[in-house]
């Protein structure tokens, strides 16, 4: 991938140097312009970006009307998917370093732009800027300046809805997702690009390119390497970038942001991470999820004993956005240079995270806003049919047949707590199967566990499998006396029509 | 509304033009689309700013330095019957006669609904499809043109349903097969920009019709 970064020359008037600036970016593999006056003269972009894959932007402030750059860098061919456009003056000012700050967010952004994966057409959904009045007749005499906005796609052959797997459909806050026939279907006009089915499948099978974990996993690790005792904060399109001592990670939605993405700059050396929600303005308008997965953030930092304050929640207003100085207690470990960062979604990521930072401490914890789950089985009543298994998107509870034995082994690191095997279980009534949200390290660090098992009754003919032996009785005890148990218990499905 | 009936009459050639490039070489065609090509780069600007644009220009700039001869021989290898890469969408959107015959109905339907009757020879055609795009962004230029919003809407739904029901879903198989046939540049760079404009369309279309539907109070 070309990446071409631009560098507003004015940004010298900042106490910057774009020269400089633009070294350090041909240091990192990339190729850099300094452009004179390009802040008030945005369309010297459409001249100097043309032929690049992806594009860097920075520019002194933050570009006033929405989709300026965008649209001088469609028009040089950039997808607007490929685009990031860093205020780079502002976002370091009150900065102790402003130079190190700005070659962090620099090196942040060249990580994200070589981890972009490319486009598809469908990535894209025109739109009208949001802040502008609504079309009129008389407004269609000019043609407004369309965005673009993204929109996840969702990859066939990774998506587990033919298996059950509805997590995307039930995270989704505007019902833009849909299955039909095991398959997902978008509804495009319904998406508000908030992203977060995208980091809630279990499967990585949403993809939003410019948005991915991935991207959002490579900035990260580009930050932290050069964090100096910053802060990372997460913010969304719509929250203005941090001033002072944080850098700003790029993802969709406040409520995009997973656990991992939470906990992993903890445990790499950032002190302190600030989640940015961007108030009227969400796309998710899911305000209350995020508050309840940073409250079990802090409740789990509580209890390892780290300080509930690493990580918070901050509100952006129209005066801008002020976050606390993350200075305080010492960075919770000093991580080895160099060590790639683990992944930020997918089944496993969350557990990866939460067992990074509490190293050997036990920790057992419930809480409503834990994307991690613990399924207990009950083995008095629970008759090991392996619905549970057949349903859940992760394989987190897997059903086996080994000899004339069946077993059900739960794997709590990949439960993402969805509750689909709770919907199947055909004896939930009497209790056998429950799902408390929270975690607990220890059985975190064990892995999966056999939570119950049973002997297997075989086929007197074929000498195959019929049913566990307490799904047998429990069937016996349902019909009542008029059935003979024996008669039940001694064929398998396929040789019951059979003469015998 | 100029400068939206300037962008459907652009529209308009490029599905034309498109539509053109995925029929077999003749030699007045040759000359025509060499004409069609050269005309719509030189009032191209409004577009510049889309992002179907850079594919646009690949294929624009692949048709103008593509050879006849070479053209017509990779269309004897890649799209003539029993080649590796058929021209109809029954072929990857459809498995069974049954959905293939619910499949040409529907695209029949669209077209007689449009005042337009479908040839015998494959409604199903891309080209045929292509076509009716550019048809359909030809009555859209002229309802922006005389002012006439009951029409444009009507032409932005039509443009809005086909494209979501048809081109947007049988375009990326396209273009699948013709990467895994090494196909010429010119077929590879045609399918990927009909795709990018496709799906660039039925959205804008929606957005339009939806913005003229608040806009009128309808």
């Amino acid at each position: 991938m070309d990446v071409l970064v631009l560098l507003c020359q004015d940004l010298g008037h900042h106490g910057l140097h774009p020269q400089t600036l633009a070294r350090f970016v041909e240091e990192e593999g990339a190729r850099a312009v300094v452009v004179p006056g390009l802040c008030p003269r945005p369309h010297q972009i459409q001249r100097e970006a043309r032929g690049a894959g992806a594009l860097v932007v920075a520019t002194c402030h933050q570009w006033q009307a929405e989709g300026a750059i965008e649209r001088h860098a469609r028009a040089a061919g950039i997808s607007p998917l490929a685009l990031q456009v860093i205020p780079l003056a502002r976002i370091c000012q009150g900065d102790a370093d402003p130079m190190g700050k700005a070659q962090a967010a620099l090196a942040g952004a060249l990580a994200r732009a070589h981890a972009f994966p490319g486009w598809r057409p469908e990535n894209l959904r025109p739109a009208l800027p949001p802040r502008s009045p609504r079309v009129s007749r008389r407004a269609f005499l000019s043609l407004p300046s369309l965005v673009y906005r993204p929109v996840p796609t969702v990859h066939r052959g990774l998506c587990a809805a033919e298996r059950g797997c509805r997590h995307c459909v039930s995270q989704c806050p505007h019902e833009a997702l849909l299955e039909e026939g095991g398959t997902i279907h978008l509804r495009r006009e319904a998406c508000t690009s908030c992203g977060l089915c995208v980091t809630a499948c279990p499967h990585q099978a949403l993809q939003m390119p410019g948005w991915s974990p991935p991207e959002v996993a490579a900035q990260m690790a580009a930050l932290l390497e050069r964090r100096g005792g910053r802060g990372l904060a997460f913010i969304c399109p719509q929250s203005p970038p941090p001033g002072g001592p944080w850098l700003a990670v790029n993802v969709p939605c406040a409520a995009a942001v997973p656990l991992a993405a939470m906990l992993i700059p903890l445990s790499r050396g950032a002190p302190a991470v600030a989640i940015v929600h961007c108030g009227a303005l969400c796309r998710s308008g899911r305000r209350s999820q995020v508050e309840e997965k940073v409250g079990f953030c802090q409740t789990l930092l509580e209890a390892l004993g780290l300080g509930k304050g690493r990580v918070f929640l901050a509100e952006a207003s129209d005066e801008g956005l002020h976050l606390p100085s993350p200075a305080g207690p010492a960075a919770v470990t000093t991580p080895r240079p160099g060590l790639p960062l683990p992944a930020l979604a997918g089944a496993g990521a969350d557990a990866a995270a939460v067992m990074g930072l509490s190293h050997s401490q036990d920790v057992s914890l419930l809480h409503a806003g834990s994307p991690l789950g613990m399924v207990q089985i009950d083995p008095q009543t629970c008759t090991v049919c392996g619905t549970c298994a057949g349903a859940c998107p992760t394989s987190a509870i897997r059903y086996t047949e080994e000899e004339a034995r069946v077993s059900l082994t739960f794997d709590p690191q990949i439960c993402i707590a969805c509750g689909q095997c709770l919907e199947v279980c055909p004896e939930r009534a009497r209790g056998a199967i429950a799902l408390r949200r929270g975690v607990d390290t220890a059985r975190l660090r064990r892995g999966p566990e056999t939570v119950t098992q049973d002997q297997l009754v075989l086929c007197r003919r074929c000498q195959g499998p019929v049913a566990s032996q307490k799904m047998v009785e429990r069937v016996i005890a349902m019909l009542g006396p008029h059935v003979s148990a024996q008669r039940l218990a001694e064929l398998c499905s396929q040789c019951r029509g059979l003469p015998f | 509304m100029k400068r939206w009936a300037r962008l459907a009459r652009l529209r308009q050639g490029m599905y034309r033009l498109l539509a053109l490039s995925f029929l077999p070489s003749a030699d007045d065609r040759w000359g025509q689309m060499m004409a069609g090509a050269r005309y719509l780069r030189q009032g191209d600007s409004i577009a510049r700013p889309l992002p179907f644009y850079s594919q646009w220009r690949l294929f624009s700039q692949a048709l103008l330095r593509a050879q006849p001869q070479e053209v017509s021989s990779h269309y004897l290898r890649l799209f003539e019957p029993g080649g590796p890469v058929p021209l109809w969408e029954t072929a990857y959107v459809a498995i069974d006669p049954l959905s293939q015959g619910e499949v040409l109905a529907d695209i029949t339907q669209a077209y007689l609904r449009a005042g337009l009757r479908p040839s015998s020879q494959g409604p199903d055609h891309l080209s045929a499809e292509l076509e009716f795009m550019s048809f359909l962004c030809g009555s859209e230029a002229t309802a922006w043109e005389e002012g006439e919003v009951t029409s444009l809407r009507r032409q932005l739904k039509r443009q809005s349903r086909f494209l979501d029901r048809h081109l947007c879903l049988w375009l990326p198989h396209l273009v699948r097969r013709l990467e895994t046939a090494h196909s010429l540049s010119l077929f590879l760079q045609g399918a990927r920009a009909a795709w990018a404009l496709a799906c660039h369309d039925r959205d804008m279309a929606h957005l339009l019709d939806m913005e003229l539907a608040q806009a009128t109070g309808g």
